[in-house]
């Protein structure tokens, strides 16, 4: 029986998360590749739409990942991204996206291997939580 | 606590003597022209009209169950851009409320307007209406009001059913019934002091706001809360998987006439009309290939998810999207339902204090600290 | 040899020579930036987390303005810049000429891994045999021979590290790139003459050294090695002292006068080895005693075979120099090792102790005790350790252990959730920087003690291993106190070889070993040439790093502008413009056809995935018109393959898909440059991240992987797709500058713009210029104010380039960088407009008012001000004082002002020593909370106490009491050591009342700048951008900014200048391609974009009533396009459409119904 292979879409950050990723990578971290990372400048200029989208495409999960508070480059986004998640958590689970399938998290450039842990988190947890009903047989 | 006068209708019917009221203000120096819901002259219709000259002001109208469109869209437009002069507008409630969004949008100005609101007694839908219209004879002002405190069933769109706010927060003057004897006389509140100005020259009657009012009143809100609970549990049935989700909205044709009746939604373009949405001819195909099919017009739910993040926060539940709805799809159910959910995340009330900032336009460095985490 | 131009040499690549070089490199200077390491950063690369944020925020120190020259990614990794050439592993070995005329000579050390061929696979560690400890986490973890020198830099090549290296060769066995050059043929050219009268030590000589691979040839006698050096050419000769016929030291003579290349070790016995000593002063560059076994000889060989035979010495002209060293640290395992460093297991520094907290270093962020791996529990940190301590001749304080230790134990804290007791003991708590009490204030709040004592012993339990504290408290107490670890507090020490360099430099060191400053000028040295950025002139926090490293900055541009004097500078150094310009081909009317070139990376490629699928899942696409695999595109070589089959293709975006795209950028431009097109029609993307990172499940047919690579290159597809080349537009500079404020910083700032060529207006409120250094007499150093004050009006009244207003003021600021618009109201009342590019604020401070102690009730109490006033010049005499009482911190470090005002207990020093000196009986009494004698101060501070002034302490809770009556002043302050109350009738009461801004509210709001909490100005970053303001072009310099110094003001005038300068020095500025735009058409004007921009770049124009954008300002952040819901608001590069477009590429090869029927079954 074919195991249930979630699909992680990771919005990160070029400061830090993806540094992170990257320093993951030259550290020879394993992550799952469940996760696919999707580069952004800022966590502060990940719109909503895109986190939609990627739930209606298929996504079992979906992760916004940047500097640590504080450690912003463009100073203050990911604060203003916070607020955005945490709009999304108050829709997403209306219609049925769990709470838990949208996750924000900080981690820092030399965070590699936390980087890699958290996905590895991640995959079990949306494997514990089973195909996101962001898949339904006709999309839209 | 402003002034509280008494507007005696004992001679007249209630349209009538709002309408005497309306020609009062009207004759202020102060103000310049007067925005209010006046039948069209074929009767059918209430509409928003702009009246500069008092003898416009006749078939005043702003208690019959029609509500055809949010006319705070309509204030907007008038005060976008500063024109010097005052205007008095005669709004709903839930026309006030979504005017204080626009306004805290920068889509239109406080300053120069007056506010005027009635106690709302809600309206029909659109059909409704027009097959009311069509089959009998509407109840006249006192009639519906009395219908509507009695609890008699009457083909009132949902979103005003289940309308806790049927009194206005923010307006300077409020004309009010609930706790009158409103054959008789009806309530003027001057709340602001841009309203206690005008209260001398309108040569009212001073009175005590009757205790019967705030009882009536709570009771007429806890009816509507019920209907609102009652339309939550069922929206929430319907819509409580993507899936289901669809299914609410198959008859969707992508027309977007709910974010064009929206009052909130203001840009000039949804983005959905953009080239944003322009795909090019191979994506289609890719889709298509993807998940075995694709429905066309696409992007429909992504639309209408898009729409929840972009208005929820602001959604003053008028019901307008669901009014516009070529195809009777209950927009607002949903939307207002989700609306109170994003409200209460974030501490918010649409639509009733021009100074609180919308959610998103601010942030504090610790704040909402379980957002973020494994 | 290699030979270069160079505007400027930065030696050091730490956080301030990072700052120096990019400071010169945006004024369009070009740049060599060296460091004997091989990886850049500095100390900085091994913290984590730094004050204040307790978070790193290197990036930030990236240009704002003409970002795409340089780098745009986490800079802990390092970066580029196209005015700046990196070379690591590289020293510098001397330097001959003068200010604008230097000839360098660098030698560059070989790593042994090509780097240029190194991919970083990491294939060559795995068989390394030899491990040794990492000296990147402080050895407490273990690395192999050939290692990554810093876990996170980009590129990021493998190095050798010869001294540990067995030589057995596997790395360059399995090196799939062939970047490992231990070859043996280098060594075999290493030719080695081997002169001893025994033939048994010959042999043996000759045969350790085969061993190695080394020529050896050999001679028995002087002459024989003489001869031998006639006939063919040696590098090393090894000869013994005591031989018959010709001694070894006359065989050194004459070979050196000979062949001065050659180098000579010297052999001899134990009882010679004076002789040998005297052979090096000959030129012998070092000896070996007999007898001696090959673990001594081989090493040194090696050394001398890795300094000189496989270095590369190259010459550079350059017109000046900066040194940026840096500094290390006190070895706390010196020979009396008083804290069992080294011996006790749970004994560190506070270095080890960061790579402990950081999650590369050696238990991944967890602080567990070394002996037994155990959860820390209690932790206390040793101040003061080398520093603050004549014993170990080192009497200064080393500036930043107060608030290294601060940190440290916040952030233990933080990371343990508390539940970790911390303690500091410590003698003073030198919080004396900008915001550094509110952050000491943190500390106490989250629970850290805090122990003032001194330190006894610190011993070990025997069974436990715990640690045992012996101190004696503030009131005499002997007590102990056990801790699981023990943090060292460990002090400064001068940088690495700092005397050689010094020499080579020619600059002055201070008695400690660090470089001396002139006086007032932080940044110049005794060499008019050379200037001193960052800790090389002793420690700092990266705050002050950055500030001197930017004055450091702006004196060598100084010297840069005057030996070429041209306007503007961007002519002189500039190797290429942002701008293509119209020879590029526009293809915006073509239709979209994608190229793409996948890296093979060493054939990992087709061992992962099926590169067939690969091709057919791009050919799917219509627009991706052709694909090649070449293989290691990271090699010159691999490159060189891909750019001669690129120029026949006939494509217009070019996709390549290989390992760390970073690397890629600087390549790609020249590329661009190449192929006529637009550098944003390439785009590479990574794929290292699939083959290495990725921890795949077992797979049958590879065709996971497959997906992986395809979503990957259909996101870079995407973006090509949606790629705009709309060229960006030059912005022109107003090349003007106006300094608020006329005080030495206003007036230095001005001084060191005009110089520069740029046109100053210097707005002054008062009738004359100089500021509080018109009562400032001399600085505790004994240097005269006087002097500095006069020269720098007498400059600025000839300056032809600074138009001084007098009596003037600021009425208001509109505009932005880089062309504000400035309207000063002059004395006379008039309104005078004019045009500026950028602003600096240097407005200043003054001493604080006061009413506590008795302030005012006579005339005996006065403040350090109206002492200065009254005693500060020559000639004064306080012959009929008595008794002197100095109270420190009067309102200072407490409310109203809780901030160290740091300028008045070096005032007190100063006072105290000079009515000392007039008065020599005079009794003084210095009345104090912690004497902030940071840095070298200290000594005066420790000279103080030897010349008997007497200092209490006291703590804010009980401060001291002053009564006055006609005649007299009496002061009651408990004596903390004894215990007692002590009473003092004293003739004069000075009291420290600190140092209060002077920035109006109408023109911070004008100027649009921010005030901190305590009314100083706000920097857009307290570590990182220190001297500017949030909204670009407007710098702050001098007491406005914090209190400091004389020499600590010049300091910041001269930063604030040079980036004010890295503006003004150009004709036109440039945004980057990322930036954010506006489509008018849809934009429904509801301003949400405006707050949201960070940068302050937003604002709507009531004239043509649309939203605009600052070009310079705008940082590409896409804040802006966010809140916009219909996309009026875009940040280019990162378009709706395009994320939309990178989304589905994500999910490309995955099939959404079969997963969701898999699941199922």
């Amino acid at each position: 029986m074919a195991e249930f292979n979630p699909i992680i879409i990771a919005f990160v950050c070029n400061w830090c998360t993806y540094t992170a990723a990257d320093l993951a990578g030259t550290s020879r971290i394993g992550y799952p590749e469940n996760v696919r990372l999707i580069r952004v400048m800022c966590t502060g200029m990940v719109d909503p739409q895109y986190i939609i989208k990627a739930f209606l495409e298929g996504a079992d999960m979906v992760l916004v990942s940047g500097c640590h508070p504080g450690d912003c480059h463009y100073i203050n986004g990911n604060y203003k991204a916070r607020r955005r998640i945490k709009l999304l958590h108050a829709i997403l689970p209306t219609i049925g996206i769990e709470r838990d399938r949208l996750k924000l998290t900080w981690i820092g450039a030399s965070d590699g291997i936390q980087f890699a842990r958290t996905m590895q988190e991640l995959v079990v947890q949306a494997k514990g939580m089973g195909p996101g009903s962001g898949r339904p047989e006709i999309m839209t | 606590m402003g002034i509280q006068r008494s507007l005696n209708i004992e001679n007249e019917d209630i349209l009538t003597g709002i309408q005497g009221f309306l020609t009062a203000i009207l004759a202020s120096q102060d103000i310049d022209a007067m925005l209010v819901p006046k039948r069209t002259s074929a009767g059918h219709s209430i509409m928003p009209v702009l009246i500069s000259h008092p003898r416009e002001l006749n078939g005043v109208d702003p208690i019959s169950p029609q509500f055809p469109l949010n006319a705070a869209r309509q204030v907007s437009k008038l005060t976008k851009k500063p024109s010097g002069k005052k205007i008095a507008v005669l709004l709903r409630p839930c026309e006030i409320r979504a005017l204080i969004e626009l306004v805290k949008l920068k889509q239109g100005d406080l300053s120069s307007l007056l506010l005027i609101s009635i106690d709302c007694p809600g309206a029909y839908s659109n059909k409704e209406w027009a097959s009311q219209c069509a089959t009998q004879d509407m109840p006249d002002a006192a009639e519906f009001i009395e219908h509507r405190l009695s609890g008699r069933d009457l083909p009132i769109a949902k979103a005003c059913d289940a309308c806790e706010w049927p009194v206005a927060a923010l307006a300077d003057i409020q004309i009010g019934f609930f706790g009158m004897d409103y054959r008789k006389q009806l309530l003027v509140l001057f709340q602001t002091a841009k309203g206690e100005m005008l209260a001398d020259e309108m040569a009212l009657e001073s009175v005590q706001v009757p205790e019967h009012r705030s009882r009536q009143l709570n009771e007429y809100i806890s009816n509507r809360r019920s209907a609102k609970a009652q339309m939550f549990e069922n929206v929430r049935k319907k819509t409580n998987s993507l899936t289901n989700l669809e299914v609410y909205f198959e008859a969707c044709v992508n027309c977007y006439n709910c974010r064009v009746a929206c009052p909130v939604c203001y840009c000039r373009e949804c983005v959905f009309n953009t080239d944003v949405f322009d795909h090019d001819s191979y994506q289609y195909l890719v889709w298509a290939r993807r998940n075995g099919s694709i429905k066309l017009p696409c992007d429909t739910l992504f639309f209408h998810l898009t729409r929840l993040v972009h208005m929820s926060l602001s959604c003053v539940g008028c019901g307008q999207c669901t009014n516009a709805c070529p195809n009777d799809i209950p927009v607002s159910d949903l939307f207002r339902m989700v609306g109170e959910d994003t409200q209460a995340a974030f501490d918010y009330e649409a639509g009733f204090d021009p100074d609180q900032a919308l959610p998103l336009s601010e942030f504090k460095e610790n704040e909402f600290l379980d957002v973020a985490g494994v | 040899m290699e030979k270069r131009h160079k505007n400027a040499l930065v030696v050091g690549a730490g956080i301030s020579g990072i700052r120096t070089a990019l400071d010169l490199a945006q004024q369009g200077n070009t740049v060599e930036l060296i460091d004997r390491h091989p990886a850049m950063g500095g100390l900085l690369a091994q913290l984590d987390y730094q004050f204040p944020t307790n978070h790193c925020g290197m990036c930030r120190l990236l240009p704002l303005t003409r970002r795409d020259e340089g780098s745009q990614y986490c800079l802990r990794k390092g970066m580029f810049h196209e005015n700046i050439h990196i070379r690591l592993s590289c020293e510098l070995k001397n330097l001959e000429g003068e200010a604008g005329n230097y000839t360098a000579r660098l030698r560059q050390k070989p790593t042994w891994v090509d780097p240029d061929r190194c991919v970083g696979c990491g294939l060559c560690e795995a068989v390394c045999p030899s491990e040794i400890a990492d000296c990147f986490n402080e050895g407490l973890s273990d690395r192999k021979a050939i290692h990554l020198p810093v876990p996170h830099a980009i590129p990021n090549a493998y190095v050798i590290d010869l001294a540990s290296c067995t030589r057995c060769g596997e790395c360059e066995k399995i090196c799939p790139a062939d970047a490992i050059q231990l070859s043996q043929s280098r060594r075999r050219d290493f030719q080695i003459l081997v002169v001893d009268d025994e033939l048994s030590i010959r042999d043996s000589l000759k045969e350790w050294l085969d061993e190695e691979d080394f020529s050896v040839d050999m001679a028995a006698s002087g002459g024989e090695a003489l001869d031998m050096l006639g006939k063919k050419p040696y590098a090393l000769m090894l000869t013994d002292i005591k031989m018959p016929e010709m001694e070894g030291t006359e065989l050194l003579e004459l070979a050196k006068t000979s062949y001065p290349d050659l180098v000579v070790v010297m052999m001899t016995a134990y009882a010679t080895v004076e002789t040998a000593v005297q052979a090096m002063k000959m030129g012998a560059l070092d000896y070996l005693v007999k007898p001696f076994d090959p673990q001594t000889l081989i090493p040194m060989v090696v050394r001398i075979f890795q300094d000189t035979e496989a270095a590369k010495d190259l010459e550079l002209q350059v017109d000046t120099v900066v040194i940026s060293t840096g500094t290390t640290f006190y070895d706390p395992a010196d020979p009396r090792n008083l804290f069992g460093y080294g011996i006790y297991p749970n004994v560190l520094t506070h270095i080890e102790l960061e790579r402990m907290l950081s999650h590369t270093g050696p238990s991944q962020g967890q602080l567990v005790r070394l002996d037994n791996q155990q959860q820390v529990r209690k932790i206390a940190w040793l101040q003061c350790i080398g520093s603050r301590d004549t014993q170990v001749h080192a009497d200064y304080c080393s500036g930043i252990c107060c608030m290294i230790a601060l940190k440290e134990a916040i952030l233990v804290k933080k990371m343990t959730q508390n539940s970790t007791d911390t303690a500091i003991f410590y003698m003073d708590m030198r919080t004396f920087g900008k915001s550094f009490q509110a952050y000491y204030d943190d500390a106490k709040k989250d629970g850290v003690r805090f122990v003032r004592c001194r330190i006894h012993s610190l011993a070990q339990d025997r069974e436990t291993r715990d640690l045992v504290i012996q101190y004696v408290s503030k009131s005499g107490e002997h007590l102990t106190e056990t801790f699981d670890m023990v943090v060292l507090s460990t002090g400064q020490r001068p940088g690495h070889q700092m005397k050689e360099l010094s020499d080579i430099c020619g600059v002055d060191l201070n008695p400690y070993g660090f470089i001396q400053p002139q006086p007032f000028f932080p940044a110049a040295t005794g060499n008019p040439g050379v200037f001193v950025g960052g800790s090389a002139t002793g420690l700092k926090d990266v705050a002050e790093s950055v500030i001197h490293a930017s004055a450091a900055g702006l004196n060598a541009s100084g010297v840069i502008w005057s030996h070429h004097r041209q306007a503007p500078l961007t002519a002189q150094g500039q190797e290429a413009g942002p701008v293509m310009d119209e020879t590029v081909r526009d293809v915006s009317r073509e239709p979209v056809n994608i190229f793409t070139v996948i890296c093979s990376c060493g054939h990992r490629l087709e061992q992962e995935v099926d590169p067939g699928h690969i091709m057919s899942g791009l050919r799917d696409d219509p627009e991706m018109v052709g694909q090649l695999v070449i293989d290691r595109l990271c090699t010159a070589e691999g490159w060189e393959n891909m750019v001669s089959a690129l120029e026949k293709v006939d494509a217009n975006r070019f996709l390549i898909a290989a390992c760390h795209p970073y690397v890629f950028a600087r390549k790609i431009k020249t590329l661009a440059r190449k192929m006529n097109l637009h550098p944003s029609l390439f785009h590479a993307v990574d794929t290292a991240r699939l083959f290495w990172s990725v921890d795949s499940p077992a797979k049958e047919d590879g065709s996971t992987s497959g997906s992986r690579v395809l979503q990957e290159l259909f996101q870079g597809a995407t973006v090509l797709k949606h790629t705009g080349t709309d060229p960006i537009m030059p912005i022109p500079v107003t090349r003007r500058a106006l300094v608020v404020g006329g005080g030495i910083a206003g007036m230095t700032a001005a001084l060191s713009i005009a110089d520069q060529g740029v046109e100053v207006d210097l707005v002054e409120r008062d009738k004359s210029l100089g500021g509080n250094c018109l009562w400032l007499t001399r600085t505790l150093e004994g240097d005269a104010i006087g002097p500095l004050l006069n020269d720098t009006i007498s400059r600025i009244g000839q300056h032809p380039g600074i138009n001084v207003h007098t009596q003037s003021s600021i009425k208001d600021i509109t505009g932005q960088v880089p062309s504000f618009f400035t309207v000063i109201e002059t004395d006379e009342k008039q309104l005078v407009n004019r045009s500026h590019g950028a602003v600096i604020l240097a407005t200043g401070g003054s001493e604080a008012r006061t009413d506590s102690y008795g302030y005012g009730t006579s005339d005996r109490i006065m403040t350090q001000k109206e002492v200065a006033a009254k005693w500060g010049g020559d000639g004064a005499n306080p012959a009929d004082l008595g008794t002197v009482v100095m109270i420190l911190c009067v309102g200072s470090r407490m409310q109203p002002r809780n901030y160290c005002s740091r300028v008045c207990c070096p005032t007190a020093l100063k006072q105290a020593q000079d009515l000392r000196q007039s008065n020599p009986d005079l009794d003084i009494y210095i009345i104090y909370r912690d004497m902030m004698t940071h840095g070298f101060s200290e000594a005066y501070f420790t000279r103080a106490r030897r010349d008997n002034i007497m200092f209490i302490s006291y703590e804010p809770e009980h401060p001291p009491e002053v009564e006055t009556d006609q005649n007299r002043v009496l002061v009651r302050v408990n004596e903390p050591t004894l215990g007692v109350p002590l009473e003092i009738e004293t003739d004069l009461l000075v009291l420290a009342t600190g140092v209060t801004p002077q920035l109006p509210d109408e023109l911070s709001a004008t100027m649009g700048v921010e005030k901190d909490g305590n009314g100083f100005f706000l920097e857009a970053d307290a570590k990182w951008r220190p001297v500017d303001s949030l909204k670009q072009g407007i710098y702050a310099c001098g007491l406005v900014h914090s209190p400091r110094s004389v020499t600590d003001t010049i300091a910041t005038a001269q930063a604030a200048a040079q980036r004010a300068l890295s503006i003004l020095s150009n004709e036109t500025q440039y945004s980057g391609q990322i930036a954010a735009q506006i489509r008018h058409s849809l934009c429904s004007r509801c301003e949400r974009c405006i707050p949201a921009c960070p940068y302050v770049a937003r604002w709507r124009d009531p004239e043509d009533d649309h939203i605009h954008v600052n070009d310079m300002m705008c940082q590409g952040c896409g804040a802006c396009a966010v809140v916009c819901p219909n996309g009026a608001a875009i940040l280019e590069g990162f378009t709706g459409k395009r994320m939309l477009g990178v989304i589905d590429a994500a999910f490309q090869g995955t099939t959404v119904k079969e997963v969701f029927l898999e699941a199922e079954k």
